[in-house]
């Protein structure tokens, strides 16, 4: 029995902690994946990014539709939160109240029909764009953040399924002004606030890409599974299919079915299922190949011989054998292919055939930045970029640590 | 504590050396302050079951450690070299040559790993000796077919250029030894070099070995867990245990007068001729009858013609209940096939199999359905290997009620858990553990959760096909010993497949003796071991590496001579 505990200590941790003993697939996979700092960090960012996306009208203090947009702060620049000034120290944040310079033209010279004016006034750079979003600073009027404001109503979660009415609307926002509106992040040339707009654009870009995973998933699933399970012939046809799917170059194909989108009448929110289906279901080729190979090797384990023997039948077999083998194998795929499939929309949207303004997506925010209007004289209009970045190096760096992590019993063979 | 101490020729000194796993789990100690000293010319036995850190000690004399193996401050490792004292463990770059290749050199346990799959051997051999010793292409060459006419692999010329994949199991394991001598090392490290291999193999393997020890004259390092190999081979003997050195000292006395108990235990598992089992006094009614069974595998055929080969070929078969029955063979020797098809788990072209003594008839063949849910509570497998058999997603619990629940034997939960219970508390499983997932468990307890779920369905018969084969000798006994427990007590029939002669000269009542396909022999365990009828029996059976004397007269000498030595020590 010594010996026997001697190996057991060798391979397990060296306290008595039974709680190793008993942690399941999920339990072991957590536990290693907190291990990998940088996962950790990317997970939280993550976290944060998605949350805030989800709940985007709550955390963003102006409504980032055409109605909640700022007439007089067009084209404005990021109004930052100050704790003191010259007036003094406010534990409060605070940011002052902007008012438009209005442009001085001398529309009078002209009257006169003189060309020369004329002249003086196109290339004098009063009518350039970046003279026109002159701001001037109140120092002296403090416009102090307040928590829990009062603002635009919207639904929370709209739980509403056919006759059901269980949407909930609340009208609070966790941050804003007294009087007027803040704009973290600067507005674009509408007066829409950029924050807000980006914030709203993640879960939109987000759920996009979880239709289009979930359709990939299904894809996948399908041929994969059929493949491996069923081998053989059928197995030589589908994966020749796949095959023949996988070399077709993928954006000629999204252009393709983007333009066959657009000769039908499909609103935004349609167009946008619609595009994700596309996505995820020419997107199968890898996962699906993935799949029929790991079920091809599942399947030769002793394990489900064992199974056999002890009289489980075919249904159970999949059921309580085959499947739980693989559903950290595809969540960790699933998370590592996120950042693909959020870029297929935004590339999408990019190149103008996904969607278009006024939706908010990330895709149609980069898109917006190719202005060379917005990289001269609007560059904080730059911000959703940052955190699309962030968005996709967070997943990618989850995506990396969860696969180290993903199978616990990868060492013991 | 080496013998010798004042000798001053130590080819290799190792001092305290101690070595930490970094692992998942913090760090593990592998090694603990082990000293061992190799004079010119001496083999070494290093023995130990696995985990015993027999491995790792010879893979730092050749700085081969893994990457998150930490050497502990005062260990040394000192090796002569060309008259002066190498720190080996401060080698850097260049230099590590002189223990890879130049002065040591190591055939691995597993040659068809060992050598690179897509290369010929004659290229990996060539290149060898192009780096350490200098030589052209074509006297590189001359000298490698050389070696391999010494290690007697016929037609050495067209053997040379051949991939790995070409040579049998024996040939392998020559080329290796070949590979190794090719830059004539003074310290050869031989890690469980025939433990792979069948047991005729072996006996030819260890015979070459010591030919070419005496003709080279250089030290050996021999590692391995069989006491039988390293009385054949080794002059000294250092028995390793977690890590820690436990015993040394000359092979006769720790092989003969062992003095720490683990010695005993492991001296223990070696078979002892003159004390096999006696046969039972009568021979009950055969549980199961197996008649002219044959069982074809379609090969990987091209275009519209399959071939087909032929696992085994038209046995018939008795088993009597009640007693545990030997199946050994060589691998190939469709002994595990045979098994598999008594479950029904083979495809049986011809032939049937039918079980008597049930409460509903079992009878399937060649064309006839097997009724899995009946077969399945007569006859159940318990796996060679305990690690893959085992759902590693599921609990405990779960992987023993599997039969149950899948066959809904008991009706209720219940049911099955007090079924569970009892089943794990005869298997000697802790109830409290019945929770944990396998992952928590080592080799030899899955390997009782693997009987426990065969047996959860009170079946009649169980094939255990080379159980114990995954498992250290220690362990060994403790299952063997439960498969005789359980023999006893609920009169189980087993059919006990292993290519471990040992194994079944201990436990079982029974042997068969099988080849390509085909029997050979049949007949209680004395008959066969004592008195083989066939010659391919006897190759067998002479095979066997048993605990040699001192002046290295065989002791196997089977019925004539009642071992005197061996019975005093064991």
């Amino acid at each position: 029995m010594n010996a026997l505990l001697a190996r057991f200590g060798r391979k397990s941790k060296p306290q008595n902690d039974d709680s190793y003993y008993t942690a399941g697939q999920f339990a072991l996979i957590k536990a290693r994946f907190k291990r990998k700092t940088s996962g950790v960090v990317a997970a939280w960012i993550l976290g944060t990014l998605v949350l805030m996306g989800f709940f985007a009208p709550f955390f963003s203090p102006v409504d980032p539709t055409i109605r909640g947009a700022d007439a007089d702060y067009r084209r404005g620049a990021p109004q930052a939160l100050y704790f003191w000034d010259d007036n003094g120290f406010s534990l409060r944040p605070f940011t002052y109240t902007y008012t438009k310079e209005k442009p001085k033209l001398d529309l009078s010279a002209l009257a006169g029909g003189n060309l020369n004016a004329l002249d003086a006034l196109t290339s004098g750079g009063a009518l350039k764009a970046s003279s026109q979003n002159k701001f001037k600073v109140d120092k002296e009027q403090r416009r102090y953040i307040q928590f829990f404001v009062k603002g635009w109503e919207y639904s929370l979660i709209d739980l509403s399924v056919g006759g059901l009415d269980l949407d909930i609307r609340w009208d609070r926002h966790l941050f804003g002004v007294e009087q007027g509106q803040i704009h973290l992040m600067g507005t674009d040339e509408d007066g829409k606030d950029v924050f807000s707009r980006t914030l709203h654009a993640i879960w939109v870009t987000i759920s996009i890409a979880i239709v289009a995973l979930i359709v990939k998933l299904l894809t996948s699933l399908l041929v994969g599974g059929v493949s491996g399970y069923f081998g053989g012939r059928v197995d030589a046809i589908l994966m020749s299919v796949t095959e023949a799917v996988r070399v077709i170059p993928a954006i000629p194909i999204y252009l393709a079915c983007a333009v066959a989108l657009s000769q039908m009448d499909l609103s935004p929110i349609q167009r946008y299922f619609a595009i994700a289906v596309v996505i995820g279901a020419l997107d199968f080729a890898a996962l699906g190949r993935r799949l029929r190979t790991h079920i091809l090797t599942e399947r030769n384990q002793d394990y489900v011989l064992a199974a056999q023997l002890c009289g489980s039948g075919t249904g159970r077999i999949i059921w309580r054998h085959l499947i739980p083998s693989f559903t950290s194998y595809i969540i960790v795929d699933t998370l590592i292919n996120f950042p693909y499939v959020i870029l297929a929309e935004t590339s999408l949207s990019f190149l103008g055939l996904g969607l278009t303004e006024p939706v908010n997506s990330l895709g149609v925010l980069l898109q917006k930045a190719q202005d060379p209007d917005i990289q001269q004289n609007m560059i904080w209009q730059f911000f959703p970029v940052a955190v699309f970045v962030f968005l996709i190096m967070a997943c990618v760096f989850v995506g990396d640590a969860l696969r180290d992590a993903a199978d616990p019993y990868s060492e013991k063979k | 504590m080496m013998i010798n101490q004042s000798m001053n020729d130590k080819l290799l000194e190792i001092r305290d050396l101690t070595i930490d796993f970094n692992t998942d789990e913090g760090l593990v100690r592998a090694v603990n302050n082990v000293n061992l000293t190799v004079r010119p010319g001496e083999v070494m036995g290093l023995v130990g079951e696995s985990g015993s850190g027999k491995s790792v000690t010879a893979k730092t004399i050749m700085r081969l450690t893994p990457g998150n193996a930490v050497i502990q401050h005062p260990s040394q490792i000192s090796l002569q070299h060309e008259n002066r004292d190498l720190n080996v463990l401060k080698l850097r770059g260049r230099d590590l040559r002189l223990v890879r290749g130049d002065a040591v050199s190591m055939i691995f346990q597993e040659p068809m790993a060992s050598f690179a799959p897509a290369l010929r051997i004659s290229d990996q051999m060539i290149q060898t000796m192009q780096i350490h010793l200098g030589y052209s292409k074509e006297q590189a060459r001359r000298r490698g077919i050389e070696l391999f006419e010494r290690v007697g692999i016929v037609d050495p010329e067209k053997r040379f250029d051949q991939y790995v994949f070409e040579l049998s199991g024996g040939m392998r394991q020559r080329a290796m030894i070949a590979m190794a001598l090719s830059t004539e090392p003074k310290l050869l490290i031989a890690d469980e070099p025939t433990t792979a291999l069948d047991v005729t193999i072996q006996a030819q393997v260890l015979d070459l070995m010591l030919e070419l020890r005496e003709q080279m004259g250089m030290a050996m390092i021999f590692i391995t867990h069989d006491l039988g190999v390293v009385s054949k081979i080794a002059d000294n003997v250092t028995v390793m245990k977690k890590g820690e050195v436990v015993e040394a000292g000359t092979a006769e006395r720790v092989l003969f007068r062992p003095e720490h108990t683990y010695t005993q235990r492991l001296l223990d598992a070696l078979p002892h001729l003159e004390d096999l089992p006696e046969a039972p006094k009568h021979t009950p009614e055969p549980l199961l009858s197996v008649k002219d069974l044959s069982i074809t595998y379609p090969l990987a055929g091209n275009g519209r013609k399959t071939e087909y080969f032929t696992a085994v070929k038209n046995i018939s078969l008795d088993l009597p209940e009640g007693q545990i029955i030997g199946l050994v063979g060589e691998s190939g020797s469709g002994k595990t096939t045979l098994g598999k098809a008594m479950l029904g788990a083979a495809p049986i072209s011809s032939g049937q199999v039918e079980y008597f003594h049930t409460q509903k008839e079992v009878k399937f063949g060649a064309g006839m359905k097997i009724k899995r849910k009946r077969l399945a509570q007569t006859a159940q497998l318990v796996f060679q290997d305990p690690y893959s058999s085992l759902n590693p997603r599921m609990t405990v619990r779960d992987i023993i009620a599997e039969p149950l629940e899948a066959m809904k034997i008991t009706k209720t939960r219940e049911e099955t858990d007090a079924r569970v219970i009892e089943v794990a508390k005869r298997c000697h499983i802790e109830v409290e553990h019945l929770r944990r997932f396998p992952h928590a468990f080592s080799g030899g307890q899955r390997q009782r959760i693997s009987i426990a779920r065969a047996l959860v369905c009170n079946p009649k018969f169980i094939v255990a096909d080379e159980s114990v084969a995954a498992l250290d000798v220690s362990i060994q006994a403790e299952i063997l010993k439960l498969l005789k427990e359980l023999k006893e007590e609920l009169g189980l029939t087993i059919l006990f497949i292993s290519h471990d002669l040992s194994v079944i000269a201990n436990l079982c009542d029974r042997v068969c003796v099988m080849k390509h396909g085909e029997f050979v022999e049949e007949g209680t365990v004395r008959e066969i071991f004592l008195e083989p009828k066939q010659a391919y029996t006897q190759k067998l059976i002479a095979s066997i590496p048993l605990l040699e004397a001192p002046d290295k007269t065989r002791l196997r000498t089977g019925a004539q001579v009642a071992a005197k030595p061996v019975m005093e020590t064991l």
